[in-house]
């Protein structure tokens, strides 16, 4: 009996110890990048030129994305909640597609989408080559109401990071 | 106890130690933030001639290419005219968005049949394709050489290294074929360092148990059978998680309890256990040791042995890692790991069975038996400290050993047999001694090869490699090599490789060689430590461990078909680089 409780003992032990040994591997701080955004102008879903001076002062989720990226695609009703949530707080969730107009129209209006997207598949590169993206998708920017990058992820964004990063910062002056 | 509750209790001590490793190494597979930039992601390679164009895809493990997204276009200009692309099946997937579509991982075959007999000479390739990690690379056109060109060995048909040309087999058609031939490729493994330490191990387990031949068999199969077992485990989980567990477990705080475990069992051979010892322990050694509760100790030894006895690479065990990292189909790559194991450990079984109707019952003979076995076991220790100690200490205590057995050996009354061996055990410790006091580097040639050979040490003793330990310093000595023209040739070592030490004393130490590599960058990278630099390097270039020599034209691009993977000798190894990199 004392043998098997040992054993038992030994391997939470070791299971404990393996844990923390992967967390403490894993530990990567995301610290923000803290540099001032680069301008842009980029046709939105009608064609009509937008630049993004147009949401200075706001808290601003620029999100990189395609229809042909799934992941992309699993973040889009995210996204589609946090603006509808809070927009009126200061939030304001832009989509630059790095695609073709009539699928980003086509899927804009089957999520409803309540944002504005931007489409253009070369100029979106470039922005997102600016924004310090490593051309995957998706890849978002969190820019600040003064105008500075606070953040960027590279990946899907998960509902607990994306409001880590915005309820700190909702209601700002 | 009962040998069922033995088993069992065996089997969860083995699943427990193993657990701490295997969850780190899960853990640690999944908290990569760097990504593979697209032209390591998705290989592309093409060749045609006047009938077909054929285009190859290596897809780096967890990651996938759309079968929708493929476009094939040939250059504007061009007078070649082409089919409708041939792609085999992938795997069905539904998407919300598009459907039923299909995605393919590890390798991909595709082919365009020429039509009006002109070969084209390069072809307009679009694909598009993602990550596991939840990312997706942008649509990819890439303009693809189609006349071999600077690659032209690769239309040879070594166009793909061994280890590759096992994996796509794997992915092949005709599966039961191919694990009946992995367990042939066991076999032929049987003989190589992989296996040769488990053959004292096992052999020490059927004498200290006095089993005959029935429960030799069981003993021997069990054991097999855990080894295999644990080859199928840690493979899937290295080959899913990209982290190499055999690697992970050649550290000395795993090394020296183990050397520790093979000195105890040796001293239950030579029936030393009335030293005061507690009980219960001294009982449970005793155990283990006679094989008494044989069938858990042999599933333990079995399941410890095939990771930290010997953890070496071939290109089976290399391509059968690839094909599940690639694939992500453990059950496919299982059970060819299994198989592998398998037929690894079969001689093992029929060499249990064979030699434990030679052994004598009792008396005198079986003592000298139980000695020889129990030095043995002392040796299997040693050998595994070997990977860790200096060559001098390691080489001091192979001759304390000898020197030990001799005397043993010359005490004895009797036979003259025994004082012959003595005498020659006598005079080989004199050797290792005097091997240890001149810088002699293993017990096979313990003495410097310039006592021998009569060349100059100096030479023979520099390694033509030159050291890089981290990515960065590698793409300087990459960058560097390009700019002066020279072809590369990286070599991953680790002290703990038994083949990679000694290719560096028979192969790299040779002027011969060291001639040829002259018109080289040779490049090193030292995997002992398999630190996070180490393994970044590894799952980089999809390296799964040392010994792997990979080669790379003046141009800067691998000639990943060249890849060799497990040891060579100094004639194939200028052959090799000679076919690799023509000069």
């Amino acid at each position: 009996m004392k043998f098997r409780l040992t054993l038992a003992l030994l391997g939470l032990a070791g299971i404990a110890g393996g844990v923390m040994t992967a967390l403490w591997l894993g530990a990567s701080p995301a610290g923000p990048v803290d540099s001032r955004r680069p301008a842009f102008t980029l046709p939105d879903m009608a064609g009509q030129p937008r630049s993004i001076d147009e949401w200075d002062g706001k808290l601003l989720l620029v999100n990189f994305w395609a229809t042909w990226c799934k992941p992309c695609r699993e973040e889009i009703p995210l996204l589609v909640e946090f603006q509808d949530r809070y927009a009126e707080r200061g939030l304001q969730v832009l989509g630059l597609a790095l695609d073709d107009p009539a699928p980003v129209r086509a899927y804009a209006a089957e999520m409803g989408i309540n944002y504005p997207v931007l489409v253009d598949a070369m100029g979106v590169a470039k922005v997102q080559d600016a924004y310090g993206g490593n051309s995957l998708l998706p890849f978002s920017a969190l820019v600040g109401r003064d105008g500075r990058i606070l953040a960027t992820h590279s990946g899907e964004l998960k509902a607990v990071d994306l409001r880590a990063w915005i309820e700190p910062r909702l209601d700002e002056r | 106890m009962r040998p069922a509750r033995t088993w069992v209790i065996g089997t969860v001590l083995a699943t427990l130690l193993a657990m701490p490793m295997a969850l780190a190494g899960i853990l640690d597979g999944q908290r990569k933030t760097d990504f593979l930039p697209v032209e390591q992601a998705f290989q592309l390679q093409g060749i045609a001639n006047d009938e077909v164009v054929t285009l190859r895809f290596t897809v780096a493990p967890e990651h996938y290419l759309y079968r929708h997204a493929f476009k094939f276009e040939l250059p504007e200009g061009s007078a070649a005219r082409i089919g409708p692309p041939k792609l085999p099946d992938g795997n069905k997937e539904t998407d919300d968005y598009f459907g039923e579509i299909e995605t393919y991982r590890g390798f991909l075959e595709i082919t365009l049949a020429v039509q009006g007999g002109v070969t084209p000479a390069a072809l307009d390739v679009e694909y598009q394709g993602c990550a596991d990690a939840g990312l997706c690379y942008p649509p990819q056109r890439q303009r693809v050489d189609l006349s071999g060109g600077a690659a032209s060995a690769e239309s040879q048909p070594g166009f793909q290294s061994q280890q590759d040309r096992l994996a796509a087999q794997l992915a092949g058609d005709n599966r039961a074929l191919v694990i009946l031939s992995f367990l042939g490729l066991g076999l032929l493994l049987a003989l190589t360092p992989c296996v040769l330490p488990m053959i004292p191990i096992v052999s020490g387990m059927i004498v200290g148990a006095q089993a005959g031949r029935q429960r030799a068999f069981w003993l021997s199969s069990v054991y097999v059978l855990a080894m295999a077992a644990a080859y199928t485990v840690f493979g899937v989980l290295a080959g899913l998680f990209g982290a190499n567990l055999q690697a992970a477990l050649q550290s000395p705080w795993v090394l020296v309890p183990f050397a520790l475990l093979f000195a105890l069992l040796a001293l239950a051979m030579f029936g030393l256990f009335n030293l005061a010892m507690p009980a219960g322990l001294q009982q449970r050694l005793t155990e283990i040791g006679r094989g008494r509760s044989g069938i858990a100790g042999a599933a333990l030894l079995g399941f410890t042995s095939a990771l930290i006895v010997g953890p070496c690479l071939a290109p089976p065990l290399a391509g059968a890692l690839l094909y599940i990292g690639s694939s992500g189909d453990a059950v496919l790559g299982g059970l060819a790991l299994f198989a592998l194991g398998l037929g690894m450990g079969l001689p093992l079984i029929v060499l249990a069975v064979a030699g434990a109707g030679l052994l004598p019952r009792a008396g005198h003979w079986m003592r000298q038996v139980n000695v020889l076995f129990g030095m043995v076991l002392l040796g299997v220790g040693l050998w595994l400290l070997e990977r860790v100690l200096p060559a001098s200490v390691s080489l001091t205590l192979w001759s304390l050993l000898a020197a030990g057995y001799a005397v043993y050996l010359l005490r004895q009354p009797g036979a003259v047999v025994f004082r012959l061996a003595g005498t020659l055990l006598a005079l080989y410790a004199l050797v290792l001694a005097a091997g240890a006091l001149l810088g002699g580097q293993s017990a096979l040639s313990p003495l410097p090869s310039q006592w021998l050979s009569g060349e100059p040490a100096s030479r023979a003793a520099d390694s033509p490699f030159t050291r890089v330990s981290d990515i960065a310093s590698l793409e300087d000595a990459l960058a560097r090599a390009k700019e002066q023209n020279k072809p590369v040739v990286l070599d991953f070592y680790a002290d703990w490789c038994v083949e990679c030490v000694h290719m560096e004393h028979q192969v790299f130490a040779r002027p011969a060689v060291q001639n040829v590599l002259e018109a080289w960058a040779a490049l090193q990278v030292d995997v002992t430590d398999y630190n996070a630099d180490d393994r970044a390097i590894m799952q980089r270039l999809g390296v799964i461990g040392p010994p792997t020599i990979l080669f790379f034209g003046a141009d800067g691009q691998e000639r990943r078909a060249y890849r060799v993977v497990g040891e060579m000798n100094a004639d194939e190894f200028t052959a090799h680089l000679e076919k690799a990199v023509p000069q």
